[in-house]
Order: structure tokens, then sequence, then C-alpha cells
């Protein structure tokens, strides 16, 4: 009786435990966890950079990227493809030189780990190799971004070419032909991806043959969210969710994504703690694998840490009320469905949700204790999310906090009329984002400026009037050769307006912008979704003001005045002999 | 004591706080005023700092103009619900207006002209609801600066002539420009910083000055015409034989060999190479120069006396410590309260520093009496014309004499050094602690809330905290445009140059943690919401989980 041994396997994926870093080595090194195949991620990335190396004279690769992305994972696959055999030790090098075929390879296996100097001289060996025709060595360092600029800004003189090409490639993405270097941003690689395959390993059934025989399987809650997640709808869900996250800008890391499903199985449960019947929120419903995935059940400290978990809370799923989703869950039509769905099972507490909802079906609204609320309140919001993953229907999106999810998935598949008659509302939305006012034109974009601490009516002047087709909603596909990033987004293009000699300013149009321009749009106030956005846009405006702003000498005054019950643009002119007019 | 500015010869004395921080810096002042004074003084001088001190190159022109501008005033704020009427304005008004309408081009009516007033009247600079002649526009253009005014016994008039049978230039008569409400010589210090910081650099003298001209002469050229069209449309009604143009002098400020002015004087030469819209520009400007010179009075009320401020070493040794609270209650107020106390301290040091520049004062005087003389009659001939006693209300002077007749009845004919002092030193610090208060104590406080430098605005318990604005003004001063620091060092350089404490490490060098202590996780956290914040506003980026870099654009 002594559990599932992979159950202790995944939890120490799981920061919870602190085994926690053990985890993340085996997994590099590939050693099979209990009972099955270790997970294999077979990732773009993998196949370039081995693809690189079969090359006569292969590149340098320089490697960036957060915490997890797989830098180190990438190094020992590249080694072994460079030398032909799999790498045993790892640990103690932070600088090394494999020779194999009259190639010298310097794998520096993490930039950060090492002193400024070291770095520094790494930095300027690099250099120093890129301008020598003739050289045989091929480096490959693993950095983190920002570790890796400050070094650089350091030794400029030193190495300002390096400098360039390396700051060029991290803005432009990488030149992936280029003979002498190439530099990899782990950032762009969406995780998204690898969702199916990952939980493809977890409920693997070799995985779970140890738990027959074991008392307490069919009220454990980890087996039961093993069954669940091999369900393919449930699957195609929880990838939606990951994608939502990349559309909002977060960058989910290969090592976040393992965390955050290995807890969704467990919970943070073990074997033992379940057969004896001793679990810290004491209901089994609770540790349900669609509670996991926004952390219901954890505590507030993993929570924070969890990077998957924090920035789905923030979406949550659940608390709203949806007319429809609510509806089916209490009144239960159309029955088949309902009575398939809600069939008394572990995470329903048996018949315990049947008994609470026809108690208020026909007993009242009231609850049994006037303090208290219905019990049946209480099972909504997981009723709620339990719909989320489990049923197929479009109206589970709604439970998203996004009024315009939808129309933005509608713009990313690229019709171009309507990515033309959403500009109408992109432009508005950030007229009225720019000067703060209930602007009704939408004609132009006016990039407006004015004086922050007004106290009459504020007359924002007008700086840069775009008329509306010099700005552009364009698909931005993603860029599928090197990295999974299957992820086309959405972004604007602002061209410069007649008379202006400028490049056009590029600005990302994610998810969060999106819905924050479409609300403003239809009237909705600005604090909604404002601490992350207004700043933002803030930006675009400079942006826009330094870039094509210009001083106008003749004596044109552009601005919005207040009229009745509206903002009107007008012009006042002054002209040389000292006239007013309109 | 050194004094920098225009020392006039006929006035010896001056309330305390004027000794300790210049003459002057007083509480009715707007803190949106103290930018449009300082522009003012500036322009008046025509773009150049380092005039109208009286000490050197006395052959310069000591005056600045103010601008009067009366034509403008009346068009934007001169209207029918203007709290103070007079006749003599209702005249010029409706003159002017006329004047300018056949200005406009034929057959657009009123509209120009009623435009053009809401679009001026949308950069009224100041909310309080004032007269006419008291109110600012936010200097967009050069055209828009001009001097606060005051027309002399506006509700006391009495109709003598018919109104319309004056000339023009005799219904401007009343209006003065001396009165000194608002522009209560703020804007004046602040030159004066930024003069006596450059004393030795005048490379980045005429850069500043350079910068600021260019900010207010080149752009927004429209603006400026107009706004010079319909204020000319008046002067030509007066005519020359108007008024002359008013003129004024500076104040003063001790020690000019600071070094806090230098380290001022650095970060507007950096804030201006920022190149961001006009507007915004200035708006960031007034918020910096709130915040200098709060950190000026701050500096200058520094306990520590052993260091005085002409041989390079106040900056060091006098080193604020004023904790920011980034957290804004997050962890349970920990960080809220030390950053209370610190405020609360810093008051407690003003009120502490003036009581005892009297002490020291009164010691000086008592210890060097001329020989022969009565040691309170001479005393007192000191004080008075030191402390310029003659100025207070004669209740107070009333009160002030029995108090020192008490005292020489106490201490006899030949009292004791010592014991003189002192007593001589509590009375003196009774009579003016009044003035003391009521002009200048509160001029931190309301500098500090009012740039984003303390929290809340309104309401007791102030603390030190770093709001939007006033961060990226900071940023922008220390990091020149195009660069970028790290993180860690951009919270070493608040420190060295202003005392604010942020992080651990600034924390540990303060001392802070052992006087308080506290966990330095508090301040970790700190540190974390601080930088959050950073990111938000744009100025930060966070690249991975270790480094941060700050850059200003």
């Amino acid at each position: 009786m002594s559990g599932n041994p992979f159950v202790t396997c995944l939890n120490r994926y799981t920061t919870a435990s602190p085994d926690h870093e053990a985890a993340f080595d085996e997994f590099i090194g590939r050693t099979p966890p209990p009972g099955g195949a270790p997970l294999r991620l077979e990732t773009c990335t993998e196949r370039f950079v081995r693809a690189c190396y079969t090359r006569k004279h292969p590149p340098s690769i320089i490697l960036t990227g957060n915490a997890g992305d797989g830098k180190t994972y990438l190094c020992r696959q590249i080694v072994s493809t460079f030398t032909g055999q799999t790498v045993t030790e790892w640990t103690d090098h932070l600088d090394w030189s494999i020779v194999h075929n009259g190639l010298e390879l310097r794998v520096v296996k993490d930039l950060s780990e090492m002193t400024e100097e070291a770095s520094a001289r790494i930095l300027r060996d690099v250099a120093a190799n890129w301008r020598s025709e003739q050289s045989r060595t091929v480096f490959l360092i693993a950095a983190n971004e920002g570790r890796l600029r400050a070094v650089l800004q350091q030794e400029r003189l030193v190495v300002e070419e390096l400098f360039q090409e390396i700051d060029r490639q991290l803005r432009e993405g990488p030149a992936l032909n280029h003979e002498r270097l190439v530099v990899l941003n782990l950032n762009h690689v969406t995780t998204f991806a690898y969702v199916p395959a990952t939980l493809k390993w977890l409920t693997d059934p070799g995985h779970w043959d140890a738990c027959t025989g074991c008392i307490a399987q069919h009220a454990c809650p980890i087996r039961f969210n093993a069954s669940h997640l091999a369900n393919a709808h449930v699957v195609v869900r929880l990838q939606r969710l990951y994608q939502i996250l990349e559309h909002l800008g977060v960058h989910v890391t290969i090592r976040d994504m393992l965390i955050h499903l290995a807890y969704t199985a467990t919970g943070g449960l073990d074997c033992a703690s379940v057969i004896a019947r001793k679990l810290p929120d004491r209901e089994p419903r609770r540790y349900v694998y669609y509670e996991n995935v926004w952390g219901e059940a954890a505590k507030d400290h993993f929570r924070c840490k969890a990077v998957v978990i924090r920035h789905l809370r923030r979406l949550n799923v659940g608390q709203k009320s949806v007319l429809e989703v609510d509806d089916f869950i209490i009144n239960g039509s159309p029955i088949e469905e309902h009575n398939r769905l809600f069939a008394p099972a572990l995470d329903l507490d048996g018949q315990r949700f049947e008994q609470d909802r026809k108690a208020y079906i026909y007993g009242g609204a009231a609850a049994p204790h006037p303090e208290e609320e219905h019990p049946l309140m209480r099972w909504l919001p997981q009723c709620r999310r339990k719909l989320f993953f489990e049923r197929q229907n479009p109206v589970a999106d709604r439970l998203f906090p996004f009024q315009h999810l939808p129309e933005y998935f509608r713009l990313i598949g690229g019709d171009p009329a309507l990515l033309t008659r959403y500009r109408h509302e992109i432009v508005l939305g950030l007229n009225r984002a720019f000067s703060g006012l209930y602007l009704t034109d939408a004609d132009a974009l006016y990039v407006t400026s004015q004086y922050a601490h007004a106290v009459e009516q504020p007359a924002p002047l007008v700086r840069v009037k775009i008329p509306a087709d010099g700005v552009e909603i364009q698909v931005a596909p993603g860029q599928k050769d090197v990295f999974d990033r299957d992820l086309t987004t959405l972004r604007l293009v602002i061209y410069p307006p007649p008379g202006v000699q400028s490049e056009p300013v590029t600005w990302t149009l994610d998810l969060l912008r999106f819905e924050y321009l479409l609300r403003r749009a239809r009237g909705s106030t600005p604090d909604i979704l404002a601490d992350e956005c207004e700043l933002s846009i803030r930006q675009l405006k400079d942006a826009l003001l330094s870039r094509f702003a210009t001083e106008q000498q003749s004596g044109r005054i552009d601005f919005f005045a207040a009229d009745r019950n509206r903002y009107v643009f007008r012009t006042l002119w002054v002209d040389s002999e000292g006239r007013i007019h309109i | 004591m050194e004094r920098y500015g225009y020392l006039e010869e006929q006035r010896q004395g001056y309330p305390v706080a004027a000794w300790i921080w210049g003459h002057r810096l007083r509480v009715g002042q707007h803190w949106m005023e103290y930018l449009l004074e300082f522009l003012n003084v500036l322009a008046g001088f025509d773009y150049e700092l380092g005039r109208g001190i009286n000490q050197e190159r006395s052959s310069d022109r000591q005056e600045y103009n103010r601008f009067t501008r009366l034509g403008l005033r009346r068009f934007v704020f001169y209207d029918e619900r203007e709290k103070t009427h007079h006749p003599f304005d209702d005249a010029a008004h409706r003159q002017l207006m006329e004047t300018l309408r056949q200005m406009c081009a034929d057959g657009s009516g009123d509209d120009p002209l009623m435009l053009a007033r809401s679009l001026l009247r949308a950069f009224s600079a100041v909310e309080e609801s004032r007269s006419w002649f008291a109110k600012s526009l936010f200097p967009v253009h050069h055209n828009m600066l001009f001097w606060e005014g005051l027309r002399k016994k506006a509700t006391k008039y009495e109709e003598r002539h018919s109104v319309d049978r004056l000339a023009p230039h005799r219904l401007d008569a009343g209006i003065a420009f001396d009165a000194r409400n608002f522009f209560a010589r703020g804007g004046e210090i602040y030159y004066l910083i930024l003069s006596a910081g450059t004393r030795n650099n005048p490379e980045r003298r005429t850069n500043i000055a350079k910068q600021l001209r260019a900010l207010l002469t080149e752009r927004n050229t429209a603006l400026g015409k107009l706004a010079e069209i319909i204020d000319q449309a008046w002067q030509r009604q007066t005519g020359n034989n108007g008024n002359h143009t008013p003129t004024g002098r500076l104040g003063w400020i001790p020690d000019p060999a600071c070094l806090l002015y230098v380290t001022i004087a650095e970060d507007v030469a950096t804030f201006l190479q920022a190149g961001l819209d006009p507007l915004e520009m200035l708006d960031l400007l007034a918020h910096l120069i709130g915040f200098h010179l709060t950190l000026y009075i701050y500096h200058r009320a520094h306990l520590e006396t052993a260091s005085p401020h002409q041989d390079g070493s106040c900056l060091d040794k006098r080193r604020l410590c004023l904790p920011i609270d980034a957290l804004e209650g997050a962890d349970g107020g920990v960080v809220r309260d030390i950053s209370a106390a610190a405020f609360r301290e810093q008051e407690d040091c003003i009120v502490h520093q003036a009581e005892a520049y009297i002490h020291a004062k009164v010691m000086e005087w008592v210890n060097a009496p001329p020989p022969g003389a009565d040691p309170y009659a001479a005393l007192d001939l000191e004080a008075r014309t030191h402390f310029d006693l003659p100025r207070l209300s004669s209740g107070r002077r009333g009160e002030f004499e029995s108090t020192i007749n008490a005292l020489i009845k106490r201490l006899g004919n030949a009292p004791d050094p010592k014991d003189l002092a002192e007593g001589y030193a509590k009375a003196l610090i009774s009579v003016l602690r009044e003035d003391f208060d009521k002009n200048f104590k509160g001029v931190h406080r309301k500098l500090a809330k009012a740039v984003g430098l303390a929290a809340p605005r309104k309401g007791p318990g102030a603390r030190f905290v770093l709001g939007d604005n006033l961060l990226k003004a900071l940023t922008l001063a220390i990091i020149p445009s195009g660069e970028g620091m790290t993180y860690d060092e951009f919270l070493q350089r608040l420190y060295t140059r202003y005392g604010l404490v942020i992080g651990v490490h600034e924390a540990q060098a303060a001392g802070l943690l052992e006087r308080r202590r506290v966990n330095s996780e508090y301040f970790e956290r700190n540190r974390a919401a601080l930088l959050e914040k950073m990111k938000l506003a744009g100025l930060a980026i966070e690249y991975s989980d270790a480094t941060a870099v700050v850059r200003g654009r």
C-alpha cells in the first residue's frame, strides 16, 4: 500500500516539494519516471539547432530566454549531436570546450552564473572569433537577455559589431541563414503547442497501472484527474487557456507549464494523504482538475509563485455569472446533456450536488441558515468551471472576462474586409484614449496633448492628425521555421501623415489592448483595464508624437472644442497680418 | 554667512526662516506658481541665468522685467462671473473686444474670439477661484508668461468721472505688480539656486538657459502668436504713454557654494535633454522644481551642524534619509509607518533648526558685546535689527517687551551670559514662532504633497511616496536620454543624490534597519513594488528574473 510512484514523481515538479530542482534535472537528463518513458517534447527549435550543427561550418549560437525556457536542455542536445554521444556529466563546468572532427565547440552553460569579469572575457573571445575568418571555434552560449545586454553594454567599445548584430537579431528575429552567429530568443516560443504532448505523457496508462489494487482508487481525486485529463475535449480547452495567456502577452516557459500541469493532475496531494483521508481541505471535490487549473485549493504562496496560476486567476473564470451557463446548471435543460455532465461523481460529491440543486428548485431560494447563502450558490463557481472544460458549447468562452474575445479571434483569421471594418472602432478607441474625452470623430486618428491639471473645460491641442486610411490592422504571422510559434497576432501599423517623412509606427495589438480599445470605442469607462493598458497607450502616443509631430509654422492651431453636447475639431488661423479667423 | 542674490542695503532684518532658507519661501505659493514665477524671472532676464546678483558685475542690469499682458488677461479671464468687478476693467474689456472684433475676418462674427477664449482658458493654471488679475496661464509659450497683478482698492471704488471718457492707459493705472501674494519669491529662489549651482560651470549655465528659451519660444508658435495678437490689440490702445514696464529684484539664498545647488543644476540640465512634448516637459519640470525645493528645505534643516555648506562635504555628511513607501500598505503597513515617522522627523528637524539658529545667534551676541554697554540693550538692538522685530504686530511686541522686562528683573544687572542667552533666546523663539509656523512651516508639506513626494494629498498621516509623474521626472533627470542603467544602480543613485531609501542596500547604508529594527524583507518587497510600478509606467524593462534596466525613453 505504498501508493503510485508516478504521483511522487509528479509532485516533485510542483514547487510545493523540496525536491523540485531535482525533477527538472531529471527531465533534462531524460531519466524515465517509474513505470514509463520520459517526457519528450519535440520542438522546432531543437530540430533547427540539430540541423545547424550538421552543417560543415556551424554558426555560433546564443540562446536567450527566461529560466525554464529550455536553454540547458537545448545545450545538451547540441552537445550530444556534436559529439555523437549522449552527455553524461554536466554540472561542474561553466565553460568548457569539446573538440570533435577538427572543430572546437566552446560551451557556456549559463552566462549569468559567471562573474562579470569572466562573462566579459567570453564575449570578447566571441567578438575576436567573429572577426577572424579562419576560425575553427564555434560558440554555444546560454544566457538571460538582461545579463547579456548588461555585459555587452559595458564592453561596448570592444565588441561594437557583435553588440549590433546581437541587438538586431534580438529585435527583429534570428537570422537563420547567418553564417557566423545565430541568436535564438526562446521567449518567442509559445508553449501551448506542447500541452497535448505533455498531457498525453501525464495520462499514459502505463503510469497509472500501479493504482489498481489501491483501496482508495474510487475516492481518489488524483486518479479522477488522470482519467479526465485524457479526454480530448479537455485537452483542447486546456490548450485554449494557454493560448489566451499567450495572447495576453504572458510568456509561459516550459518549466512553468510542467509545474502547472503536474499540479493540475495532483493538486499537491500525495497518495498517502489520500489513502489516510487526510486532505488539507477535507473535500476531495476541491482537488478536481478543473479547480486545480486555477489553483483554488492552493495556498497563497504557491499561487503567487506558479506563474500560470497567477495569471489565470486574474481572468477570474467562474466568479462571474453568465446567464446561459447558470441557467443550464440550475434548470438543467436540455435534460440529457445535463444528466450526462452532472451524473453523480467524485467531483460533485456523489449525490450532493443533485440534492442541493433539487432543494433549491423545489424548496425555494431561501437558505436553511439565514446568515449563509444557499448551498447551491457555493456550487456555482465550481460548476461553471466544470462546464468550461467539459461542455462542448461555445457559450463556455463567455466565462472569460473579455467581451470581445470572439471578435478578436475572428480578426486573427485575417479576413481583410473584417480588418478594415474594425479599423474604424480601433481609431475611435484610440482617439478617446489619447485625449481622455468622449470624442465621436473616427475619420482620422488625432494625437493630442493638453495641460494635465486643467481647471476649466479641457481643449486638447491636436498635434498629429492621421487620416483613417493611414492606420492599418495587420495580421502578424508567427515564425514557424525555428520556433514553435503558432501564434498569429494582430498589430497596428500607423503611417506618417502626408508631408511627414518617417518610418511607420508599429504597435502590437494583443488581446488586452484590443479589448480596452473596443470597450472605449463602444462607450465603456476608462478605468476597466486601465492599469495595464493606459500606460502602453501613452507610450504609443509618445512614439507617435516624437516621430510624426512637426512644428506648424503656418499659424494654425488645431484643437477640440466643446460644442453643446459633443467635441468638435476646430481650427484657428492666425495669419501674418495679425488677423484671427477660423 | 555668505548670501547670494540681491541684497538690499536698507534692509538688515529678516524673519528667522529667511536666515536659514533664503528670502524667501512662503506657504501661500501654489506649487505650479513656483514654475510660473521661475520662468517669468528667467524670461524677464532675457533667458540668462546668473543675473540680478548685486555683488558681482554691478554694471549688469539687476532688475528683471515683469510682463503685464493686461490685454491678454482681461480677454481670457474677465467675464460676467468675475468676482472682482471694476468699472475700469469693464470699460477696458469692452474696448478690447471691439478692437479684436475688427481684427477677425469679416462675417465670422464672434466665433473666432469665443473659440480663442475657450482655447486659452483651457490653459488656466491654478485651481483656486481668484480675481482675474491673480489668475495665471500655463506657460505654453513665452507670450503667455505674465506676472501676478493686483488692482488696489478694487472694491472701494467711488465713481468720480465717467469711465468712458478716460483714456485706455488710465484704465490700467490702478493695477500694481508688486503684490507678492502668490508669486512670493519661491521662483526667484529657484532661479538663484540654478545660478549658484552653475557658477563654476558656465557651459551648463548657457545650456539650461538656451533649452528653456527654445522650449518657450520655438514650440507652439501659433498659440504664442495668438496670445501676442490679443495682447497687442490692447497695447496699441494704451500706446506709449502708458505705465512703464514694471521690474523686480531678486531675493537671496545663503551659502552659494553648497553642493546641493550643483546637483539640482545637473538634474535640470539632464532633464531638459529629454525632448518630450512641451506641455509634458513643463508639467514634469513643475514637479521637479517642487521636489528640489523640498529637498533644499530638508537639506538645510539637517541636524548635522558640523559640516558647513561651503566646503563641499555637506552632501555626504548631511545625507537625508527619506524612506519611500511603494507598497501602499500591502505589507501590513510596516514601511508606511517608517515612512510616516520619517516625515514627522523632517518636520521636527525644520522647527529644531529654526530654534537652534536663534539660540546660536543669541549666544554669539551675548559673547561679543560692545564694551561698557548695558548687555541687555546691546542684545536687544542686535535682535531687533537681525530679526526685523518692528515688523511684528504691536501686540506681539508688547508681549516680547514684558517677557524681557521679567527676564531683566530676574537676572539682575550683571547677568550670567549663559542664563541671559537662554532666557533671551526663549523669549525670541516664542515671539517669532507664530510667524514661522504660519508662513514657513507648512511649505515643505504643501510642496511635497502637490508634486507626489508625500501622500495622502489631504488628511493626516503624511508619508513619503513617489508619484507617477515625479518618478518619470526623476528618471529623466538622472538618466541622460538614450542611456540606461540597471535598476539597482538607479536605486543607488536615488539614495546618493537625494537620500531616498527604497531597497535593502540603501536602508542598510542609511542605518534604517538598525534604528527601526525591521526585517530587511520589507524593503526587499518595497523594492520589487517600485519596480512593478516603473515597469507599468514604461520606465523599466525586466529582461529576466534578475536584471531590470531603467531608461528614460
